[in-house]
Order: C-alpha cells, then structure tokens, then sequence
C-alpha cells in the first residue's frame, strides 16, 4: 500500500466480546460442528417466508461453523515463543506428534511461520510473545505481517495440503544421487576422450569396468586396424511391413459381428491400444528397439544453474504419510510444489523441462485465485 | 466496525461483525482462518475472513467500517505494567475455573456413577469387606470424589481468543486500496448498489458474479465481464455466452460509456427457436 496517499491518525480499540467465564469454557470445549447441507440452491429470491427461513437457517449454521472456539487446558497443548527478529518460533514444549514439523538448529526446535500459525489454528500450540499468549489475530500480524505478502498464499496452501493429508515440508534442494558408473558410461567417457578430447571424469575413471573397457576398445581398434575380420554371418532380418496400398473398402460380408466395436477388436475385454500388442509386427519392432541405444540428446535450452532466468521457485515437498518420512533425511519427495504468484502466467514448456532437470519429483503449481479457491495443476513431461 | 490491516486489505476476526457484514451490507470477503474442527476438512475454513480490496475500499466509502493497522500495538513489547497486569488477569481467569472444574467433575462422575459403584463394589467385595459393599451409596462416591477433589493449574482451561481481547491501539488508515476511477472497480460498486451480492468471477473466468441474495442459498444469476471498449470479437462473444447458458446464468457485458459518466450493461440470452 502507498503510505503517500494515506492519512492515518491513531485509534484506541476497546473489544466489544470478552473471554469466555469458566462455565463456557467448560460447555464450548467439545462443540460438535456439524456442517449445513442445505440441499438445492435457489435460483431466485421470491422473498417467501420459506426462503427467509431457509436463509436463517443457512445463516445460523454459518455462523455456528464460524464460532468454534479453540480451548483447550493449559498443560495440553504445545508451547513455543515467537522471535520477531528472526521470524520464527522457537519450540518450549513438544506435545502429541511433531515428527513432521519444524527443523532443529545447534538443540532447538524451531517452526517457520506456516507451521506455527497452522498448529496455533488447529490447536494444538500455544504461541507466546513477551510472555503473553497471542490472539489469532496478533499471530496473523506477527507471523504473516500487515503489508501484501506472499506469505498469506503460502499458508493457505501449506493448510490446504496439510488437511488433504500430506506432510509438508519446505523444499530442500537435492543434490542428485550419482547413478552408479556402468561400463556404458566409461565406453561414452572414453569416445567422448577419444573424439572430442574430453578428460574423463575421475569417478569414472575409479569405475571396475573401465581399465576393462578401455583394454577391450583397443583390441577392437587393433582389429579395424589390421583388418582381420572374421566372417560373421550377417543375418537380414526382414521385415514383413506393408503397407496396403489399395483403396480401404468394406468387408465384402458383414459377418456376423459383435454389436460394439470394442467388442470386435478386444473379446477380452482389454482396452483397443493393448489390442494392437498382440500385432506380429509389434513383436519385431519392439525387438528392434530394443537394439538401439537410446541417448539423451543434451539440449542447449537450459543452463546448469537451477536459480538463473526461472521466476519460479519451488516452495514446499510433499511427502506421503505411508513412505517413513524423516525430518532429518527426507528421500525424494512425492511432489515438488510451485506457488503461482498472483496474476503470473503459468510455466511453459522450456521453464518447467528446466525445474525438472533438476527435480525427479513431479511438480505441482498451485495458484491461489481472488476468491482463495486453491487449483493444482500437475506437470510431467513424458 | 473495525477491519485489521493484514495483507494489504481488510481481514474480520469477530464473528459478529461478519455476520452483519455479510447480511446487512452483502458483503462476502472470503474465509481463509484453518479450522480447529476435527475431520479437517479442506474445504471447512472459519475466521478470519479476507476481504478483497474492492470490498475493503467499498466498505471504507460506504462509511461501514473502518480500516486499522495494528502492527505497531501488536509487535510492540508490553510495558512492565501492562504485563504484569496481564498476568494477574490470565492467573486470576485460571483460578476462577477451580468450582467450575470440580463441578463438571461430579457432574462427570455421576454420569458414569453405575460403572464406578460396580467397580467400587467389586473390589470391596475382593477385599472380602461384604457389609461396606452393600452399603456404599452414590452419595459416598461422590462425597468422596468432592474431597478429593484437587485444582491442578494445569488442567485449567485456555481460549485462544480469535481476535484480540485486550485493549490495544491502532492506527487508521484511510486509502485508497484500489484506483476508484478504474472501470472495474466502478462496475463493482454500481452492481452492490443495486442491491446484489457481487463476487469475484474467478471461478467462471469472468470479472464478477451476481447473486439475488445470500450465496448460502441462492446460485449466481449472472456472470458480468468487464470490456474496456464496447467491441467484442463474434468468437469471444460466443465464448463467453455459452458458458453462461450452460450453467444457467445470464451473460452480462460491462463498459464504460463514452464520456466515462455512465457504465452500460448489456445481457445476452441464448434464444433456442426450438423450445
């Protein structure tokens, strides 16, 4: 917000509500929120008695839903005390599960902002601040801050995807795991040495295979050389791949045929591409493929490092409940998850190849829309 | 009515206040608080709710709220006093719980007093003390539960307030949020004074959605595009109208007439000869 264009002058605000007296407390602590389902919409206010009713009623419940209160006894819950300074919020007291939040830094446990707010909302966590307690309302302006932020989107979303059940975490680069070198990898490294003038990497080089390969390249190359060629009989594999080159016609007889084509291509009930499996020509090529050596063409469409010429930045990892998340060595993530920025176009093709690189997780971009509904949109080249 | 500053717009942590914002003045703002309620659902949301800034700006005009930054009051420390005055009130209000506890207590044990006297007179009877057995009461059960009855400070009670329940200052803020003179803002503001719900179109790909009357129970009955100009290509024009048809709303066009005075709005309604 510009500051130029405001005129401010300092309020005192006197709540109008209190807190709750001991026999509330006790009758509000279990409220059983039952959400409305209030059927069929209108299409029209007729302004009836019956729509004025159904409005109420939709209203109370409305209200009822709104009204849950957060109680819950003093020893019950868990404390931390909220660090303007470094913006965080340092674990006191542990209680119940909190495998999956926070990070640990020289003993203590600490929580970043979405974390705390979402536990304080769930309570589950009291939040103290100058050894005061802190409202909801202080912790929104503590933890997310009285400026247009992206921190609001950021912890509507980490709630979002927390209810739906996953653990989520912020996103830690990860430095891929090198595969282990295969006797393929040094016949490239020593082409690449050969052709090209490459040096060959160390750990290749440290590779079993590679004084292997090296030896038995030679004696290929001795052999070429030399020109000793033993006769090997050259077998042809044909082919028998035509095309038909006819007109396509009807079958002369409609024979009598099943009442769906799925029915006449798949009896077994498979779907119409496995059909094309069971193709003698499928076999051959299948075969063929298998022969050649599919290489990767290295693209020159992105550059090595993962934070230049990308506006978009992954924000959290997702993790699956059932997979032994560990905080201290999460594996690979289930998903990567990119926040779209408000009124951002969302990535193409070049920018999304670029983060995937870098990532083997498939990646979600999540946009929160003026209305804050949340949409997810998964990405995967094939 | 005070609106919180936060995220730039005006954010409602009482519930009261919402309500009346929403059926006294039609304004919807957007729940965004995560709730406490077990089941966690996504799609259950509670306080606070966000307004948007067209709403925020709409109601600072209409004179119904007022917009305050209370960062300042908020981030600050506590004076010595203040927080001392604080602490009193805070042991003073888990004190006062201790006859309530104990009560709930009893009234606890009555409830299951059936299963506590078979327990009780069993183990008597284990004890091989036949006659106490057959003489113990539920008035004994609970006499004995009221004596033994001890406050532990850690078993009282404590709400974590939704909005802030102690005095504080703030200081106001008078905007503007939003280019009133924009077109869409405008737009916005005429159709509320008409007496509609006005939302954001989003869901639709549309700039607004109108509705007869609460969203709680009425659908939207049209979808409102703003157009900077009075031209619209024959493609989008289809485009646009038959989304609406297909979710039986009617298809509203926005603009600006010439001289920037005036905003005209024309509907266009699929007419199917057939029917």
């Amino acid at each position: 917000m510009e500051k130029k264009t405001t005129f401010s002058n300092c309020l005192q605000i006197i709540p109008k509500t209190s807190f709750l007296r001991p026999e509330e407390l006790i009758t509000h602590r279990h409220v059983e929120f039952e959400a409305h389902s209030g059927g069929l919409k209108r299409t029209q206010n007729e302004v009836s008695a019956a729509e004025l009713e159904e409005l109420q009623r939709a209203q109370d419940s409305l209200r009822a839903q709104l009204s849950v209160p957060r109680i819950e006894r003093l020893g019950g819950r868990a404390l931390a005390r909220w660090q303007e300074k470094q913006q965080v919020a340092e674990v006191i007291r542990k209680d119940g599960k909190f495998e999956n939040f926070g990070y640990s830094n020289q003993g203590k446990l600490y929580l970043e902002y979405y974390e705390a707010l979402f536990l304080l909302e769930v309570g589950r966590l009291q939040l103290e601040y100058y050894e005061t307690i802190v409202s909801v309302e202080q912790a929104y302006v503590l933890l997310l801050g009285e400026l247009e932020s992206e921190k609001y989107e950021h912890y509507l979303v980490y709630s979002a995807l927390s209810r739906a059940g996953y653990i989520v975490v912020k996103h830690q680069p990860q430095r891929l795991a090198q595969p282990a070198v295969t006797s393929e990898d040094c016949i490239w490294a020593l082409l690449k040495a050969k052709v090209q003038s490459q040096p060959v990497p160390e750990h290749i080089k440290d590779s079993p295979f590679y004084t292997l390969v090296e030896k038995r390249m030679e004696d290929v190359k001795d052999i070429i050389v030399s020109q000793k060629i033993e006769a090997s009989p050259v077998r042809e594999e044909a082919i028998d791949f035509h095309f038909d080159t006819q007109k396509r016609k009807a079958p002369a007889e409609p024979s009598k045929e099943p009442a769906t084509k799925r029915a006449k291509f798949c009896p077994t009930g498979q779907s119409l591409v496995d059909q094309l499996k069971n193709e003698t020509s499928y076999a051959k090529f299948e075969k063929l493929f298998q022969k050649f050596d599919i290489v990767q063409l290295e693209g020159k469409d992105y550059t090595t490092d993962e934070s230049i010429d990308c506006p978009l930045k992954i924000t959290f990892d997702l993790h699956l409940h059932n997979e032994g998340f560990k905080k201290s060595s999460p594996k690979a993530p289930a998903f990567n998850v990119i926040i779209l920025p408000p009124r951002f176009d969302f990535p193409h093709h070049k920018q999304i190849s670029n983060i995937l690189k870098f990532h083997t997780a498939p990646l979600l971009v999540v946009s929160v829309s003026e209305s804050k509904q949340i949409q997810a949109f998964l990405y995967h080249i094939s | 009515m005070i609106l919180t500053l936060l995220n730039g717009t005006g954010f409602i942590f009482n519930v009261n206040d919402y309500m009346e914002l929403r059926s006294k003045h039609r304004i919807m703002g957007a729940p965004v608080g995560t709730a406490n309620t077990k089941g966690w659902s996504p799609n259950q949301s509670t306080l606070p709710v966000e307004l948007s800034k067209f709403e925020t700006q709409l109601v600072l005009d209409e004179h119904i709220a007022q917009l305050v930054d209370k960062s300042q009051a908020l981030k600050a420390p506590p004076t010595p006093e203040k927080l001392q005055e604080y602490q009193a009130d805070f042991e003073s209000r888990l004190v006062a719980q201790e006859t309530s506890l104990k009560r709930e207590k009893l009234r606890e044990t009555e409830r299951y007093m059936d299963k506590i006297l078979t327990g009780k007179r069993n183990k008597l009877l284990k004890q091989g003390n036949m006659d106490k057995a057959a003489a113990l009461t539920a008035e004994d059960v609970l006499k004995e539960m009221s004596d033994n009855f001890k406050f532990d400070r850690q078993n009282a009670l404590v709400e974590l307030p939704c909005e802030h329940l102690r005095e504080h200052s703030g200081e106001k803020i008078y905007g503007p949020l939003v280019d009133t003179n924009s077109l869409k803002y405008r737009i916005f503001k005429d159709l509320w004074k008409r007496g509609k719900f006005v939302t954001s179109g989003d869901a639709f790909g549309a700039d607004f959605l109108v509705y007869p009357g609460d969203p709680l129970i009425y659908h939207a009955s049209h979808i409102v595009i703003v157009q900077d100009t009075p031209v619209i290509k024959p493609l989008e024009l289809v485009a646009k109208v038959r989304l609406s048809v297909i979710v039986n709303k009617s298809c509203v066009f926005a603009y600006d007439s010439e001289d920037s005075k005036e905003i005209h709005y024309q509907t266009v309604s699929w007419w199917n000869p057939s029917k």
